[in-house]
């Protein structure tokens, strides 16, 4: 009988129509995401976060595209699971159906079950379209690994089918209870947001279980499983219900189930749905006859009353304070702006300041999404609730215009958007005075929220009213607003991105306290009124659409158009019309006449262009820069700049040159290019940025030529790009590289993504020459035209600003309003300059011989302390272990937000408005990292590591920069903050390492011959010589570094290699160890240590503790294919006791496999293992420190 | 006066809901009846408005109500056949909220006539109460109270006394009645008493066609000696049914009652029997009168 009945069930569903519409339309998504995945759009590849080498079919994609897109799959689930019960209630059939002999319990688990298996079956769809999109000739077939049909199934084991029976459970439960669709779907909106929660808990490592433990899909939890996974595990291995993930599975599993049989009691089929109309049935009160009668009143009807429709307006807003899933989704909403407050900006744990701008934007886009979801669901509420509750002919059959109506749900939605905007306003208000801030920053709340934001909101209110409008079926106008909203993410992704056709897009500048939001409002207000323009047309069409009355189909609703088009409406529209085009015009005008447009995929052609036409020149010899003399002016008030520059170059081949290549980028306009020596331009492209010259005369070897440039820079209207973030009203900065030209082939200009060179067949492009590649020694990574040049400007700047480059202020003046400051090198400094502007606050503070001083915006001297301290503990550990610091002054200097980083320039350290100026140490958590502090150092070392010693630009050169800056800085923190310090400071290191590697686009490479990869030259670079000091000791380590800057501070070219390096620390490594040299440098190692046990006993007053553990040692090939290694090691083997202090730390011979260790120490212990405080690379890091058992 | 000239309507999916039907209606009760799907509802929705005719004209007073919709509108009350309502809004809000719609913009005002409409659909004290846990009988009064703001000057009502109990229904009747005597009132309904009880004038229409329009008194006084009865058994029945004009037929205690349309004497079992209205209805519905 159940069984009969589950077959019948399932045929039932699966016969239906919109099952197979289902199934077909995620069928299409699945394939579509597939196929772009793979690369089969030029300039449209969806990484999905993966490694860009990873196959589509390998097992952790076809993971991730099932269970996301199941996920959205639930929105289409939870109908069929409500609806399975629901139906019965909504045509009353229950009562029929329950007189029949079929139990509650044959019932209610036919339809469960009916349920479940046929969303498995629309799903299966999900799977069907990746393996389809696999033999799909147009993507890119090397990103297509052989078919397995276990990496297929899998995800439908662990994590759909479960989820599955979850939100099944949870689903029956909301249509027991409430016997209704909208508590489903308010579900999985719930559902939703855990799932975001737990996303933005993950950046602080502390909470890493909580965050896979919160999110029901299960989707972070499997994430976290294979975090650390290569990409060869990421190709071949499936993820099991294993770990962290395994546990989440019990956890929402259960509560899955909780739900699920909480609904089976609770359901009663015979039940109506809202009990309530049966309750007052039951007491319905005596009809008491009436004494009044009925006189018609005369009473004034005004249906053109502004009051009408201004308390319509008022009506619609109260109803959605009434509408409970309006409520739930708010909540929503507000719940997770809360949670992920706490988690906002933290780099490496330790959280920033709740300034304004950074909270509103936090919290704001975060919530963002939530407005979206209200407003759209809302908006069709307002439209089609008449209809819902067949109220329509009671409203439609009064006097009341339908432009009062349309109008009183318009506006009510705005009211909502005012009601959300100041939701968020207050959410922002109240974190930061959680965290103990008050200063509230009214005018960028204001500015930003109540009109950068607001005035987007509502055109997005407009176009969903007119959406609904023109459809004749709710569910028809939300899946077409769907539609609309995934055109406008899509769209520029694929290369369609100008303002003109991105409906209701309107750029403006994020907002920084030094710089304000820029130049953003103009552009907004012709943008703007573009767009406002166009919403109004949609308005008036709205209102001409309005359905009023009987609903007869869209014909019915076109025929209504045509007649309720009158003249008059014709005139208005068209006027409204030919404004909209004119704006159009106008901003065309400006972004594709003053100012030139290309959409990514051209630029993307550009850059191909440039390989084909120049690539040649990489071989011909070309001249160096050796001086720069420059006259920048800065202009705040325009944004604007015009320089002259006298650059000296000379010929340091030993043979004549006579063609000269120049680069120079084409958003300055170089009016003038004067050769000391005639030349002749032979060839040009301004859009590639290129000119060639010939010179009549070769230079000759040796000889000297001086170019007299001017460029300047003067925007003319506005664009379609992105603000410009170099030169702004305050807080300029850009390069010497940016406004000057630069000689010879740049092969930075060339596409690096291997996708899509294989689009374009470029050839394989190594990212960095090959470590034995001679020639390329010849050159620095900095800079490819000229190493060490004399350098000397003179920069203007308005007179309230300060205009800062490299080198000492010579002179300082005003003239004509504007003041001028002259700086000079009195040494010679890398081809590597940058010009900085702005209203500065300026501290200073001498420090022996050298000046410190700090440039920063009005009130961003909360870590000043901190970064003076810095400078000095800093220059004092360099100067006595490395070498003398080589400039007489170090600056740190404030610039605006957009970008995030720090950066070190000679003698001169710009320095972002986010990075440091508004962390927030707690002095008082010695776990807290004080970041300020760690990149200040890092900063300061590379004026020994870049600016002394730099490398020659082949692979691992950034070894000799970066991982020596970060060794650095962390030798000055240890002497800081002490050792516990530095353990939580590598534990991200390493988490960032494993993570970078899971990560890695092309091939993993041993430190000593990175290529440019951050993972390996900063976090792989910190752990490695932080276990390197360990090892050999830091008077070596550091002995090592000071002869290394003897040998090649400050010397031409050929340029040190870090084989170099390596090689000094070989020399001095003793037999036993040189192990180390190989693991840590030549390869690429890792450690599996395990402690399975430690145990201790008592004797004689002292503690016997016998640790027992497994190790193991890994090498991994450039894919991440590992092999084991046979090990005898020295690694530590460590006792604490209960606060933490080491007991015992010593180095010990470990071999693979198991081994055992006995130590005596004096106090109980209470943990104990090898490699206890992670010194080493360690895949799992955290099973190494166990706790110690007693044993009688 | 209501004046309905050569109205037609066919619906998409073919139906003729309304065949050029011609309707005079003055001031006071007037009755619409037809069994369900006669096209009653849809002339109800066209004289409210709320739906266009393919053909024909409308004219209320001086106005032309399917090109001035507005003033119409502002002139009617309509109580639908069947209506839902915000299940979270309470009655008066509600209400408040309808004459707001129809355009009473003053708040005063407003709150008066509100206050009056309820008292006198004896709503006054379940005002606060939400309307998700009204009855079906509140519900309909909520109806009428609706149909009658701002002092209609044509009220539609479609079968306003479903779902009301006896007494309700009596004194709804006393309410239309008393507004009869100065407005336009349409009744639609198939209950024919009610008609007869309440209405000067009367309209009979069946799949969209005006069959007879005529006084309800004057349509039984034509009918009288032409309605005659006699009681069958019930094996004779089938051979009843296909020789006489069966008007209706009523079973008692396995004998049955037939009540039979005849210009003369059916047959010598039979007796001439007085006509109601309900006679007059199943005579024109069954087309013996044409």
């Amino acid at each position: 009988m159940f069984i009969n009945l589950l077959i019948f069930e399932i045929k039932k569903r699966i016969c239906r129509l919109s099952t197979l519409v289902y199934f077909l339309l995620f069928l299409l998504i699945a394939f579509l995401l597939s196929i772009s995945f793979a690369g089969a759009f030029k300039g449209a590849n969806v990484s999905l976060g993966f490694s860009n080498k990873l196959a589509l079919n390998a097992p952790v994609v076809i993971n991730f595209l099932v269970t996301i897109l199941g996920y959205f799959g639930l929105l289409v689930i939870a109908p069929i699971f409500g609806q399975s019960i629901n139906k019965d209630f909504e045509n009353h059939f229950n009562q029929i159906l329950f007189s029949t002999p079929i139990s509650k319990r044959t019932y209610f688990w036919v339809r469960y079950l009916g349920s479940f298996i046929s969303s498995i079956i629309i799903m299966s769809s999900l799977s069907l379209g990746i393996w389809i999109a696999t033999f799909m000739p147009f993507i890119d077939r090397t990103l297509v690994s052989h078919n397995q049909l276990w990496y297929y199934l899998a995800p439908y084991l662990t994590s759909l089918s479960p989820n599955f029976l979850i939100f099944g459970g949870v689903f029956f439960f909301a249509i027991s209870l409430y016997k209704k669709m909208a508590p489903v779907y308010i579900a999985s909106i719930v559902v939703f947001t855990g799932w975001l929660i737990s996303q933005n808990f993950t950046t602080d490592l502390e909470n890493k279980t909580i965050a896979a433990m919160i999110d029901p899909l299960g989707l972070e939890a499997a994430m976290q499983i294979i975090r650390y996974w290569s990409v060869s595990e990421q190709s071949t291995s499936v993820i099991t219900l294993s770990g962290i993930f395994l546990y989440n599975r019990l956890l929402w599993g259960g509560v899955g189930l909780f739900f699920l049989i909480l609904s089976y009691y609770l359901f009663d089929p015979f039940k109506l749905p809202k009990d309530k109309k049966l309750k007052s049935l039951n007491t319905e009160e005596q009809v008491s006859p009436s004494s009044s009668v009925y006189h018609p009143s005369k009473v004034k009807i005004n249906t053109h009353s502004p009051r009408i429709f201004w308390e319509l307006a008022l009506f619609e807003f109260k109803q959605a304070f009434s509408n409970i899933y309006f409520l739930i989704i708010l909540l929503c909403g507000v719940i997770y702006v809360f949670a992920i407050s706490g988690q906002v900006g933290k780099i490496y744990g330790t959280e920033t300041l709740p300034v304004t701008y950074h909270v509103l934007e936090l919290l704001g886009n975060s919530f963002r999404l939530f407005i979206i979801i209200l407003t759209t669901f809302y908006a069709g509420e307002l439209v089609w609730k008449n209809r819902d509750y067949k109220f329509y002919e009671l409203v439609d059959s009064r006097p009341v215009s339908n432009t009062f109506l349309y109008f009183s749900k318009l506006f009510s939605l705005i009211l909502i958007q005012l009601f959300l905007v100041f939701t968020i306003l207050l959410c922002c208000v109240l974190v930061q005075a959680f965290k103990g801030y008050y200063n509230f920053e009214w005018i960028v709340y204001i500015k930003r929220l109540f009109f950068y934001s607001l005035f987007p909101q509502i055109l997005n209110s407009i176009v969903i009213l007119f959406i609904h409008s023109i459809v004749t079926n709710k569910y028809v106008g939300h899946t077409v607003v769907i539609i609309f909203y995934n055109l406008l993410v899509w769209l520029p992704t694929l290369g369609f991105d100008h303002f003109l056709y991105l409906v209701g897009k309107i750029p403006f500048s994020s907002y920084s306290d030094m710089n304000g939001f820029g130049t953003s409002l103009y552009p907004f207000l012709i943008i703007g009124s573009y767009w406002g323009l166009f919403h109004l047309i949609l308005l008036i069409l709205s209102i001409l659409l309005w359905k009023r009355g009987l609903l007869h189909g869209f014909s019915h609703l076109l025929l209504e158009f045509k007649r309720r088009l009158s003249r008059r409406y014709k005139l208005i529209l068209s006027l409204l019309f030919i404004a909209w085009i004119l704006f159009g015009g106008f901003i065309f005008y400006n972004t594709n006449i003053l100012n030139t447009y290309h959409t990514s995929k051209t630029k993307e052609q550009f850059q191909v262009d440039y390989e084909n036409a120049y690539k040649y020149f990489e071989k011909i010899p070309q001249i160096d820069l050796i001086s720069v003399k420059t006259n920048v002016n800065i202009y705040p008030d325009t944004v604007s700049m015009t320089s002259k520059s006298e650059l000296i170059y000379k010929n340091k081949n030993g043979i004549p040159v006579d063609t000269i290549m120049l680069n120079y980028d084409n958003d300055y306009n170089l009016s003038s290019l004067i050769w000391s020596k005639s030349a002749n331009i032979v060839n040009e492209k301004k859009h590639l940025g290129v000119i060639v010259y010939k010179f009549e005369k070769a230079i000759m070897p040796n000889e000297e030529i001086t170019l007299l440039v001017s460029s300047d820079y003067i925007p003319k209207g506005f664009t379609n790009q992105e603000f410009s973030k170099k030169i702004v009203q305050n807080g300029s900065f850009f390069y010497g590289h940016d406004y000057l030209p630069t000689v010879g082939y740049l092969n930075e200009k060339e596409i690096t993504d291997e996708k899509t060179r294989r689009k374009y067949q470029l050839p394989k492009r190594p990212r960095i020459p090959s470590i034995d590649d001679q020639d390329a020694l010849k050159k620095t990574y900095i800079s490819s035209d000229g190493t060490w040049i004399n350098f000397e400007a003179v920069v203007s700047t308005s007179m309230d600003q300060i205009a800062i480059a490299p080198g000492y202020l010579q002179n300082e003046w005003s003239e004509q309003n504007r003041k001028y400051f002259h700086y000079k090198m009195d040494r010679p400094i890398l081809n590597f300059f940058c010009i900085l502007s702005a209203r500065y606050e300026v501290v200073k503070e001498q420090f022996a011989d050298v000046g410190i001083e700090i440039y920063h915006h009005l009130g961003h001297d909360t870590n000043n302390k901190r970064m003076f301290n810095a400078v000095k503990k800093s220059l004092t550990y360099f100067n006595k272990n490395f070498s003398p610091y080589q400039f007489k002054q170090f600056r740190i200097i404030e610039f605006p937000r957009y970008q995030l980083f720090a950066q070190s320039f000679p003698n001169t350290i710009p320095y972002s408005e986010l990075v440091g100026f508004i962390a927030k140490v707690e002095d008082d958590d010695p776990e807290n990292i004080d970041y300020p502090f760690y990149i200040t150092a890092h900063e300061l070392a590379h004026q020994w590591w870049a600016h002394q010693v730099i490398g020659g630009n082949v692979q691992g050169v950034t070894m000799l920069s970066e991982s020596l800056a970060q060794y650095s800085a962390l030798m000055v923190q240890e002497k800081e903050f002490g050792p516990k310090h530095m353990k939580k400071f590598l534990k991200y290191e390493l988490d960032k390492y494993l993570y970078g590697r899971s990560k890695e686009e092309l091939k993993e490479l041993p430190l000593m011959l990175n290529e440019n990869q951050p993972y390996i030259h900063y976090n792989k670079g910190s752990l490695i010589f932080y276990a390197l000091k360990d090892y050999l000791g830091e008077d070596v380590v550091n002995s090592v570094l000071k002869d290394f800057i003897k040998e090649h501070a400050f010397k031409d070219a050929p340029f040190p290699r870090s084989i170099d390096l390596v090689n000094k620390f070989k020399a001095l490594t003793p037999p036993v160890k040189q192990y180390l040299i190989k693991d840590f440098f030549e390869t690429i190692t890792l450690y599996d240590n395990r402690t399975d046990k430690v145990t201790f006993k008592k004797e004689n007053n002292k503690f016997v503790v016998t640790i027992t553990g497994n190790s193991k040692k890994i090498r991994s090939d450039e894919n991440g294919q590992e092999s084991e290694t046979a090990m005898n090691d020295i690694l530590d083997i460590g006792v604490f006791d209960k606060d933490g202090n080491i007991l015992y730390l010593k180095k010990h011979l470990v071999k693979s496999g198991e081994n055992t260790f006995e130590v005596i120490v004096d106090k109980i212990p209470f943990k104990g293992g090898i490699d206890p405080i992670n010194k080493l690379i360690d895949k799992v890091s955290d099973d190494n420190l166990i706790k110690a058992a007693s044993v009688l | 006066m209501l004046t309905i000239s050569n109205l037609s309507k066919t619906y998409p999916n073919g139906i003729k809901a309304l065949n050029e039907v011609n309707l005079k209606i003055e001031k006071g009760m007037f009755g619409l009846l037809g069994p369900n799907g006669s096209g009653k509802s849809t002339l109800m929705r066209t004289i409210a408005t709320l739906q266009d005719p393919d053909l024909g004209q409308i004219q209320f007073d001086d106005v032309d109500v399917l090109t001035r919709k507005e003033v119409m509108r502002s002139k009617l009350g309509y109580l639908p056949q069947e209506f839902g309502i915000y299940p979270t809004s309470n009655a008066e809000e509600l209400l408040s909220h309808l004459a707001l719609l129809k355009g009473i913009a003053d708040k005063h005002e407003r709150k008066q006539t509100v206050s009056h409409l309820l008292e006198l659909t004896n709503l006054t004290a379940h005002r606060k109460k939400k309307l998700g846990g009204f009855s079906g009988g509140m519900k309909q009064r909520f109806g009428i109270a609706q149909a009658l703001l701002a002092n209609p000057q044509i009220i539609i009502v479609d079968e306003p006394t479903a779902g009301l109990d006896p007494e309700e229904r009596d004194r709804f009747h006393n309410l239309l009645c008393q507004i009869g005597e100065n407005v336009t009132v349409i009744l639609s309904t198939h209950i024919v008493s009610d008609v007869t009880v309440l209405c000067r004038d009367m309209a009979i229409i069946d799949r969209g066609e005006v069959l007879v329009q005529m006084s309800p008194l004057l349509a039984i006084e034509k009918l009288k000696g032409k309605v005659w009865q006699n009681i069958f058994d019930k094996n004779d029945i089938e051979t009843a049914k296909s020789k006489y004009q069966i008007i209706s037929s009523r079973l008692t205690h396995s004998k049955i009652m037939l009540r039979v349309f005849s210009e003369l004497s059916p047959g010598e079992n039979f007796q001439v029997s007085t006509p109601d209205l309900e006679d007059v209805y199943f005579s024109y519905i069954k087309k013996y009168i044409k």
